[in-house]
C-alpha cells in the first residue's frame, strides 16, 4: 500500500472513531458532527478506492456481498466495476443481466440453493 | 456610517498603531524574503503575538504584515531569479531578463511602484464595495450563513490542486476537528476521550502552526533550502529606479487594467494568487503593441503581474470580511485570527465593526506605501536576505513554533498538539491535500454548527428551502458539477 493511502486510512480511522463516539451523545450534540463526518468518511473510502484500485475492489466486493447478499451484490459489483472502467452502458448492462440470469436461473431456480441474503435483508 | 469610516481611518494615525504598522511591514518584508518560508508562515508566526494585543493594534500589526508579504518576493524574483512566493513566478518572466541586461534597477522601480499602487487600487475597491454590499449581507440569516460556510469550503476544495475529493476530505476533517470540546447546544464535552485538555477543543494557534509552519520547517530540513538558481544581479542605481517609477505612469492604462483583473480574481473565493498574476500577464501580452517582446525583459511584463498581485489582496478581503468566506489560505488565517480576537467576519462584523474594517483598508494602503519605499531604497541589500541557508532557518522556525504555541496559554500540551498536527500538515503537503480547506473547516466549524442548530430550530429541514439559501445551495451543486459536465462536453466534441 502506498504511504498516501495509509494517510487516508488513518483519516478514515479517525472519522470512524468520531462517528462511533458520537452515537452515545444526545441528539443535538451528535447531529451536526455526524452530518459532516459521515459524508467525509464516505469520501475517504472513495479516495482509498481511487488510490489502491486492486485491493480496494476486493474489499469493496466483500463489503457489498456481506451487506446486500450474493444475488444482488455480485451483479451490482460487476456493473460498477465495468462502468467505472469506462465500458459502455450497453456492454455493462448486458454483462450484468447475463450474470444475474446465470445466478438466478442456475443457483436459485436450478440447484434450489438458498443464497446468502446479506446483513441488510436478514 | 460616514463617521465610523472616518474614525476607522483616523485611528491608524495613533503613534503606537503607526509603530505597529511599521514593525509589521518590516516583519512581513524580511520574513517574506527568507527562502522557502512564504507568506503564510509569516502570518502564522505573528498569530501568538496578536493574542496579547487589543483588537485594533492586533489588526494593524497583522494587516501590515499581511499586505506586504508578497512585496519582497518581487525583489528576489528580479535580481536573483528566485520567486519568493508563487505569485511572484510571473514577475520572473521579464524581470530577471531585465536584470541580466543591466536594467535591474528599472525593473525594481516598476515592480515596487506597480505593487504599491496596485495595493492601493485594491484597497479602494474594497472600501467602495463594503457600503454597497452591506444591505445584501444584512439579508443573510442563519440558514444562509450556514450555506455560505459550506460554499467557502467547497470553493477551496473544488479549486484545490490535489483534486475535489481530497479537498472535501480535508474540509470535512477540519470541521470534524472543530467539534472537539464543549458542545454549544448541550454543554457536554465531545471527543475528548477522557483528556481534560481536549475539553477546550484544539487550539487554533496550535493548528495553524502545525499545519503551516512545521511542514515548511521540515521541507527546509530536507532540501536545505539553498535555492540560488541564477548568478544574481545585484546592483540598482537610483537613476534606473526612477526611470522604472516613471514607466508605471507611462503605461497608465495597462496598470489600471491589471489592477482591475487582480481585484476581480481576488474577489472570487478559492482562486489563488498565481491565477491573478498570470491572467494579468496574458492580458498585458494580448493588448500590447509589442507582444513579441514579452519574456525577453520587457517593462510591461513586470508591471502587469505586480499590479495584479497586490490589487488582489484588497479584492480577496471583500468575501472574507463581508461573508466570512476567505478565498485563500492567507485570508483563512486572517479570519481565524479575527475570530480569536472576538470579531466574527460576516454580516455582524460589517454592522458592528465598520470602523475596524476601514482601519484594515487604511492599514493596507499605508503598508503598501511604506513597503514600496523601503524596497525601492534598499532593494539590492534586501536581495541578500534570500541567500540565508535553509539549514539555519529550520531550527529557528521550530523554536518559534514551540514558543508561539506555548505562549497562548502556557500549556505544554499546546506545543505537543502543534507538533502532532504538524505531522498531519506535512502528510497533507506531501500527499497534495489542501491545508487551507482543513484550516477553513476548522475555523468555521463552530460557527457552522451554531447556524445549523439555529436554522434547524427555526425551519427544521426546510432550512434549505429559504430563497437565498437555496440559491447558494444550487451554486454549490453547480460548482461540483462544473468539472464533470465540462468533461462530458469535451468528450462529446471530440466524438
Amino acid at each position: 500500500m502506498k504511504t498516501s493511502s495509509i494517510f487516508v486510512v488513518i483519516v478514515l480511522a479517525i472519522l470512524g472513531i468520531v462517528i462511533i463516539t458520537s452515537l452515545a451523545y444526545p441528539y443535538d450534540a451528535k447531529l451536526f458532527p455526524l452530518f459532516i463526518a459521515i459524508p467525509t468518511a464516505v469520501l475517504a473510502v472513495v479516495q482509498i478506492f481511487r488510490e489502491t484500485m486492486g485491493a480496494a475492489w476486493i474489499a469493496g466486493l466483500a463489503l457489498i456481498m456481506c451487506s446486500i447478499g450474493l444475488l444482488a451484490g455480485l451483479p451490482l459489483f460487476t456493473f460498477l466495476y465495468l462502468k467505472l472502467h469506462r465500458q459502455s452502458w450497453l456492454l455493462s448492462i448486458v454483462i450484468t443481466l447475463i450474470m444475474l440470469a446465470v445466478i438466478w436461473g442456475g443457483f436459485v431456480v436450478g440447484f434450489k440453493m438458498p443464497l446468502y441474503k446479506g446483513l441488510l435483508f436478514t | 456610517m460616514f463617521s465610523e469610516i472616518v474614525s476607522g481611518l483616523l485611528s491608524i494615525f495613533d503613534p503606537i498603531i503607526l509603530l505597529l504598522v511599521f514593525g509589521g511591514v518590516i516583519f512581513g518584508l524580511v520574513l517574506g524574503l527568507l527562502p522557502g518560508l512564504g507568506g503564510l508562515t509569516v502570518i502564522v508566526l505573528l498569530m501568538p503575538l496578536c493574542f496579547g494585543l487589543e483588537p485594533l493594534p492586533a489588526i494593524a500589526l497583522l494587516m501590515a504584515a499581511y499586505s506586504v508579504i508578497y512585496q519582497g518576493g518581487s525583489i528576489t524574483a528580479i535580481l536573483l531569479n528566485i520567486p519568493g512566493t508563487d505569485p511572484n513566478a510571473a514577475t520572473i518572466l521579464d524581470g530577471y531578463p531585465m536584470a541580466e541586461q543591466g536594467k535591474g534597477g528599472r525593473a525594481i522601480g516598476i515592480a515596487e511602484t506597480a505593487s504599491a499602487l496596485g495595493g492601493i487600487f485594491g484597497a479602494i475597491v474594497l472600501a467602495l464595495m463594503i457600503p454597497a454590499i452591506r444591505p445584501v449581507v444584512m439579508a443573510f440569516g442563519s440558514a444562509e450563513s450556514l450555506m455560505l460556510v459550506f460554499m467557502g469550503i467547497c470553493f477551496i476544495a473544488v479549486l484545490a490542486q490535489g483534486g475535489m475529493i481530497k479537498g472535501l476530505i480535508a474540509g470535512g476533517l477540519g470541521l470534524t476537528l472543530s467539534f472537539v470540546g464543549y458542545d454549544i447546544a448541550t454543554g457536554i464535552p465531545r471527543y475528548a476521550f477522557g483528556s481534560l485538555y481536549l475539553w477546550d477543543g484544539i487550539r487554533l494557534v496550535s493548528l495553524a502552526l502545525g499545519l503551516f509552519a512545521i511542514p515548511q520547517a521540515v521541507d527546509l530540513m530536507v532540501t536545505g533550502g539553498t535555492i540560488v538558481k541564477g548568478k544574481g544581479v545585484v546592483s540598482t542605481p537610483a537613476s534606473d529606479v526612477m526611470e522604472g517609477i516613471k514607466d508605471v505612469f507611462r503605461h497608465w492604462g495597462l496598470f489600471l487594467r491589471s489592477s482591475a483583473i487582480g481585484t476581480l480574481v481576488g474577489i472570487v473565493p478559492g482562486v489563488g494568487g498565481a491565477v491573478a498574476v498570470f491572467v494579468a500577464y496574458a492580458q498585458a501580452k494580448q493588448t500590447s503593441k509589442h507582444p513579441e517582446k514579452f519574456g525577453t525583459g520587457f517593462e510591461e511584463g513586470v508591471l502587469a503581474p505586480e499590479a495584479a498581485n497586490n490589487a488582489k489582496e484588497g479584492g480577496s478581503l471583500v468575501p472574507t470580511l463581508a461573508f466570512g468566506i476567505p478565498g485563500s489560505a492567507g485570508t483563512a488565517l486572517l479570519l481565524g485570527i479575527l475570530m480569536i480576537l472576538g470579531l466574527v467576519p460576516g454580516p455582524l462584523f460589517l454592522k458592528e465593526h465598520l470602523d475596524l474594517t476601514f482601519t484594515m483598508v487604511g492599514t493596507m494602503v499605508l503598508s503598501c506605501i511604506i513597503a514600496s519605499t523601503i524596497c525601492l531604497l534598499l532593494a539590492s541589500r534586501m536581495a541578500k536576505i534570500a541567500l540565508v541557508p535553509g539549514h539555519i532557518l529550520a531550527p529557528l522556525i521550530l523554536a518559534l513554533v514551540a514558543l508561539g504555541s506555548y505562549a497562548v496559554a502556557q500549556n505544554m500540551w499546546d506545543v505537543l498538539c502543534a507538533f502532532i498536527l504538524g505531522a498531519l500538515g506535512y502528510a497533507m503537503l506531501r500527499f497534495d491535500y489542501p491545508r487551507a480547506a482543513l484550516f477553513l473547516g476548522y475555523v468555521l466549524g463552530a460557527l457552522a454548527e451554531r447556524y445549523f442548530y439555529i436554522s434547524r430550530l427555526a425551519f427544521g429541514w426546510k432550512m434549505i428551502l429559504q430563497p437565498i439559501a437555496l440559491v447558494l445551495f444550487i451554486i454549490i451543486i453547480l460548482t461540483f458539477a462544473s468539472r464533470p459536465i465540462g468533461k462530458l462536453f469535451r468528450r462529446r466534441r471530440k466524438a
